[in-house]
């Protein structure tokens, strides 16, 4: 009986006093562990929080920086999702741009432009669709009018300047 | 204290949660003023309050403006906690990088509410410059000064309903103004719109002539 209990014991952070229940971190630990698999799934890539990227990022998988990265972000077809931690101040093209850091830079979509609480977004946004979240900041121009022509030949011309990696991503400098 | 007190204390808490909570009211100005925008192409709004998803999603997906977000009342508060308040009426005179006649249509909600007369005069000036011959102006007045430290987000709900939300901000609303005052205040625009709220709000939509 006593075995039993000892090898169905989580794995794990240690519980601390305020810290969530174990019901609540084993279930967000499940909910991480299934983003985790379902970006692999679709071959995502995650850059850290410890992570500093000065240049120009492009890429075709989805793309989650929780890091630091300063130039241009580019990925075409994909979704690229600034986490909690993530401090971006480039120019972003992306299908789907999901922000719950801190974004400075203009921000140009085909799909949606999405802002979570807490997200912060300073710049002009071209994009069809945009969600805010209550919480989150906003300071710029948004243009919501469906220009897919315009946007698509944007991103081909500065796809011509650069060739994308197929399976990964390529920046000038990268700090760790 | 007798344990009854703690019972009698109970409704006066409820009460004072439910102050902030959302309320809706009806609105004349905002179907004149999106029948009018509904005539330009692509209209250029300039929201002086700060950004909300649904504001934002219905004026640029139904009345496909191009929508600029210029959050004054984040420069207020700024303001006051550096207690440089005096300022703020040479700060508007360089706030706008807008240029003459460029946009549309203006919500400037209650701002003027939180400002003393130089600060409102520049930033009327201001305004009068960048919007366009035949642009809006839409904004609300209070009837009644307080001391409360809240602004006030307008929500668009529908065509002809807005909803109020409050949020804890640095400054109080000043003396309310005359009617006469606001006219003279805005002299280059003329008044399309006005309604009077049952919470003594008015509402006034502007054009310039």
């Amino acid at each position: 009986m006593w075995k039993r209990d000892v090898s169905v014991k989580p794995t794990g952070p240690a519980l601390v006093p305020g810290a969530p229940t174990r019901q609540t971190s084993l279930s967000s630990a499940r909910s991480e562990f299934t983003d985790i698999r379902h970006q692999h799934e679709r071959g995502g890539v995650n850059i850290g929080k410890s992570v500093v990227v000065r240049g120009d990022l492009s890429g075709s998988e989805d793309l989650t920086i929780d890091g630091v990265v300063e130039g241009k972000i580019e990925l075409k077809e994909h979704v690229l999702t600034v986490g909690p931690n993530g401090q971006i101040k480039a120019k972003i093209l992306a299908k789907v741009v999901i922000v719950l850091g801190e974004v400075v830079g203009d921000v140009t979509t085909t799909e949606k432009l999405d802002i979570r609480e807490n997200g912060s977004v300073e710049g002009d946004v071209v994009s069809p669709r945009m969600a805010m979240a209550e919480g989150s900041h906003f300071r710029g121009s948004v243009d919501m009018k469906r220009r897919s022509s315009t946007v698509s030949s944007s991103l081909e011309q500065s796809q011509t300047s650069q060739s994308t990696l197929g399976s990964g991503l390529r920046n000038q400098t990268v700090n760790r | 204290m007798a344990i009854t007190d703690l019972f009698y204390r109970r409704p006066a808490q409820k009460s004072a949660s439910t102050a902030d909570s959302p309320t809706n009211f009806p609105t004349n100005a905002l179907p004149k003023l999106l029948s009018a925008l509904r005539l330009h192409e692509q209209p250029r709004l300039l929201d002086l309050g700060p950004a909300t998803g649904k504001n934002l999603t219905f004026f640029g997906e139904q009345i496909q403006c191009k929508i600029f977000i210029e959050d004054l009342f984040s420069d207020i508060d700024q303001h006051v906690i550096q207690g440089k308040t005096s300022e703020l009426e040479n700060f508007f005179i360089s706030r706008f990088s807008q240029s003459n006649d460029s946009v549309d249509c203006v919500l400037a909600w209650d701002l003027f509410d939180y400002l003393e007369q130089p600060a409102k005069e520049v930033l009327a000036t201001q305004l009068m410059r960048i919007i366009s011959p035949s642009g809006f102006l839409l904004t609300f007045f209070s009837g009644s000064k307080s001391h409360d430290l809240v602004y006030t987000r307008r929500i668009i709900l529908d065509e002809s309903t807005l909803q109020n939300r409050e949020y804890p901000g640095a400054c109080n609303k000043k003396a309310p103004m005359l009617n006469r005052d606001i006219i003279k205040l805005f002299d280059q625009l003329k008044v399309v719109g006005q309604l009077l709220l049952r919470t003594s709000v008015r509402e006034i939509l502007f054009q310039k002539q």
